[in-house]
């Protein structure tokens, strides 16, 4: 988490030009102004071209502003000027999986930590890496080990927590996800971490709850909303019968094409098993009508979103 | 849902014995790198694929996400695979399938048979889309967008019913009805 910007910070002052752009450089970027923060790295970096500080807060401010190009520019000079820093290395991980460059990013982040081994960041990172590429028994290891080193790290918990609820392993995502808010309870990430738990715990209107606090906590972020949306649509009564259906689905082994077997076998077993027609047919009524339904409901889903749709600003009780 | 990222700036503190620990072992090849691939169907999606157009169908969508990954072996495998788990299932129910009977037994031991064949294709599908997963997760991961399914698994379908119908006529032809 960035630490609170205070404002004796943004005005302290010291006689070096070079000195003064990296501290608001880095300040910037730590209240995500990342605009302003590059202008100052471009500032100092005038004055001390070769400063590898300046250069990683301008690779930073980069990537913070989404220009991966440049941002990758900038990380590729930070390197040569200082090939052995973890903080550099780091950084280009980083660029390298947000392009697609996953075994470069491993062998990125690998080299750091044979630099820093101790640093909980950086397996921090090698867990979103292990997560992103579906490794995901080794992100929580890794996750596991920079909670060991630092265990009130909120973002731990809360990627803990996400990783184990794409394992749909709800009750231990929900233990994390607590944990994480038991550090601090204005933590976004953590409530939405325990939203997502929520939801594969089968308690969609809790998860909604989380969603909402974390978008209160956090208003212009997307993946946030998106969620929030998502858990909004569970929440309908036409729908919610489909999200059941879909969380049962995903627990059991060949998912549809599993209940198709089983229903053909029960439909084929039951004239030799004296099962009057009648029974058979109207059974055989029901799961098609029930297919009809699971086929059509997100399409009565979105007709009914037109008539009621999802509104952000309702407070729930 | 996307954790966010955090740019942190540890300091150095080399030490001797991190390269004994496993957890740093690379699980990644060194040239893994989604920006070489082609947009992938999703593999779990191709499952319906393997239902209604059988094992060829499948086999020819798993081929092809593995040519989209760069991956020419494997997808020559796919695409051979299918086809001759389709010449199998073609060579063990083709007495079922050639026999003309119209009588409530004859239709039910045919859909029976070809709902054998689609679980069967499920089955292996669901193996070769568990090899799929992970590099489908890392491509979309990487902001990448799948390809759609639809009209693929459509096309696919179409091919693999023309290559059954194909086959099990020319069968007829040469073995007559009960071969």
């Amino acid at each position: 988490m960035a630490e609170p910007t205070s404002q004796r910070a943004f005005a302290e002052r010291s006689e070096d030009p070079a000195e003064n752009a990296l501290r608001l450089a880095s300040r910037y970027n730590d209240v995500q102004r990342c605009e302003l923060a590059e202008r100052e790295a471009l500032r100092g970096l005038a004055a001390a071209p070769e400063n590898a500080d300046l250069q990683f807060e301008l690779a930073r401010s980069l990537f913070g502003r989404q220009q991966w190009r440049r941002a990758d520019k900038a990380a590729e000079r930070l390197l040569a000027l200082a090939p052995e820093w973890p903080a550099a290395l780091n950084l280009m991980c980083l660029l390298r999986a947000q392009q697609g460059s996953y075994g470069e990013a491993e062998r990125l982040i690998l080299d750091a930590l044979r630099i820093a081994p101790e640093s909980a960041a950086l397996y921090e990172t090698y867990g979103d890496l292990m997560r992103k590429t579906g490794h995901e028994a080794k992100a929580v290891r890794l996750y596991e080990r920079a909670r060991a080193i630092d265990p009130t790290d909120v973002d731990v918990h809360a990627k803990l927590a996400l990783v184990e609820s794409s394992r749909r392993r709800a009750g231990v995502a929900e233990k994390h996800a607590r944990s994480g808010l038991a550090c601090d309870p204005e933590e976004s990430l953590a409530h939405a971490a325990l939203g997502t738990a929520m939801l594969q715990r089968g308690r969609p209107y809790a998860a909604r709850r989380h969603l909402r606090e974390a978008l209160r906590l956090e208003p212009g972020n997307e993946s946030y909303e998106e969620a929030w949306l998502e858990a909004d649509r569970y929440c309908r009564l036409v729908y919610l019968p489909m999200y059941y259906w879909c969380l049962l689905l995903s627990r059991i082994p060949g998912k549809q094409f599993m209940v198709w077997g089983i229903v053909m076998v029960l439909v084929a077993l039951a004239g030799s098993l004296g099962v009057p027609p009648g029974v058979t047919g109207t059974f055989m009524l029901a799961y098609i009508a029930f297919c009809l339904y699971t086929w059509l409901a997100s399409l009565i889903l979105r007709l009914w979103l037109r008539l009621r749709p999802p509104n952000l600003d309702i407070e729930e009780a | 849902m996307k954790a966010r990222t955090r740019v942190a700036k540890p300091r150095r503190q080399r030490s001797e014995d991190s390269g004994s620990d496993d957890l740093l072992r690379p699980s990644l090849e060194t040239e893994f790198d989604v920006r070489s691939f082609r947009p992938l169907i999703d593999p779990n999606s191709i499952l319906w694929a393997c239902f209604f157009g059988g094992p060829l169908a499948g086999g020819l969508l798993f081929g092809a996400n593995y040519r989209s990954m760069r991956m020419p072996r494997a997808a020559a495998l796919a695409w051979a695979g299918g086809f001759a788990v389709m010449l199998l299932a073609i060579a063990i129910f083709f007495p079922i399938l050639a026999d003309g009977g119209a009588d409530a037994t004859s239709r039910s031991t045919r859909s029976g048979s070809r709902m054998i064949v689609s679980i069967v294709s499920v089955a292996l599908g669901s193996l070769v889309a568990r090899h799929q997963l992970r590099p489908f997760k890392a491509f979309v991961n990487a902001d990448r967008r799948p390809r759609p399914l639809f009209w693929h698994a459509l096309g696919a379908c179409v091919i693999a019913w023309i290559v059954v119908i194909a086959i099990a006529a020319a069968a007829t032809r040469l073995f007559g009805a009960h071969g």
